[in-house]
């Protein structure tokens, strides 16, 4: 083989692997009505202050909505504790940060976990294989894995997860899909929870985290989680 | 060959007794499963149609299934589209099940029959109960 000849196979080669990200591009082209495509971002933020403590508004109303399996949380209240000197403890309400640099997506062995995208980290429970490596990334423990078959439906519309997967909130993504709010922000009476697009820089949630004000959890891990706090 | 006169027809019989079952039940299978289509949602159709064609379904109904599946997952593509001014999601349990609301007479008579024990009910939550 000349020169000519292995430069020219070279370049084809090459051009050929280039092309990889494509198939992703013409769908996100085709996906351009649907919600999931990259124009939005979904984010949440949660207002910590209007909480009331015992409260489990959000909870139940996920639990309800996702048919989640007893034992199993996809939102619940942790209890942090900011390093500085003299920090009171205080719990907040968490859930799956949707992060826009995923850990758990990093380590998934079989690409069961993926990131949409528009943002949403989510789990193809069709292909988990419950090895929970992404239990053990989670810097917010918010995956939970299914030790056995949950017969309990609460919501008939929407299906369980058979024994020997790993779950977690997908900031309901049907009822996003749908132009719905997730479970929990439509449930919380005290409206602490708002839910929208952070592309969108009219959004309700791309104003308050504009604000300055809103912090997130851990974000010196560098995962760019997408739920932001107030008042914490 | 030393006795040419035994092994032959040993032979014969011997793969005769071996194959016998299968040409038993070419000759005398008569048993075909046969999904049945007599839904509440499937009779008051004035023209029975799938999302495709018939025969389509019967081979394919697995591999569109999975279509939908992994672009709904993935990309959230929940539309099918629009036959005779019906809009079809893309969903086992709200479109498949609406009409097919017989699981039993339905998708176990040939699962059954071929014994092949697909997973989606695992997940999915068979309408029982839900209609009739």
């Amino acid at each position: 083989m000349d020169r000519r000849t292995f430069l020219k196979i070279g370049a084809g080669v090459v051009a050929t692997t280039a092309m990889g990200p494509l198939p992703q591009l013409v769908s996100c082209l085709q996906a351009k009505e649907t919600k999931a495509c990259a124009k939005n971002k979904w984010g949440m933020v949660i207002d910590v202050a209007k909480c009331v403590e015992g409260c489990t508004v959000c909870m139940d109303a996920c639990r309800k909505e996702n048919n989640v399996s007893a034992g199993n949380y996809w939102i619940r209240l942790a209890t942090i504790k900011p390093k500085v000197p003299n920090a009171k403890s205080q719990p907040i309400p968490l859930l799956c940060n949707q992060c826009d640099d995923p850990f758990c997506v990093k380590v998934c062995l079989v690409k069961a976990s993926f990131k949409r995208q528009d943002g949403i980290v989510l789990i193809d429970e069709h292909r988990c294989i419950g090895c929970r490596y992404c239990m053990i990334v989670c810097p917010y423990k918010s995956r939970s894995f299914v030790f056995k078959h949950y017969e309990e439906i609460t919501n008939p519309d929407s299906p369980k997860r058979q024994h020997g997967v790993v779950e977690k909130c997908d900031f309901c993504v049907s009822r996003i899909d749908k132009g719905l709010m997730p479970a929990c922000v439509e449930a919380c009476p005290n409206k602490a929870m708002s839910f929208g697009n952070l592309n969108d820089p009219n959004s309700e949630v791309a104003k308050l985290v504009a604000t300055g004000k809103a912090q997130r959890i851990r974000p010196d891990l560098g995962s760019k989680p997408k739920v932001y706090y107030l008042g914490l | 060959m030393y006795d040419k006169n035994k092994i032959i027809p040993g032979l014969i019989i011997f793969v005769g007794i071996v194959a016998f079952p299968f040409f038993y039940n070419l000759v005398t299978a008569d048993y075909k499963p046969e999904p049945s289509l007599d839904t509440p949602v499937i009779n008051k159709m004035s023209k029975k149609q799938c999302v495709r064609p018939k025969d389509f379904m019967k081979t394919e109904h697995m591999k569109v299934l999975h279509e939908w599946r992994d672009s709904v997952v993935r990309y959230g593509e929940r539309e099918y589209g629009v036959i005779d001014g019906v809009k079809y999601e893309k969903s086992l349990q709200k479109t498949c099940m609406q009409c097919h609301s017989n699981k039993k007479d339905f998708c176990d008579r040939c699962h059954t029959y071929v014994d092949v024990k697909p997973y989606c009910w695992n997940c999915h939550i068979a309408p029982e109960g839900k209609e009739e």
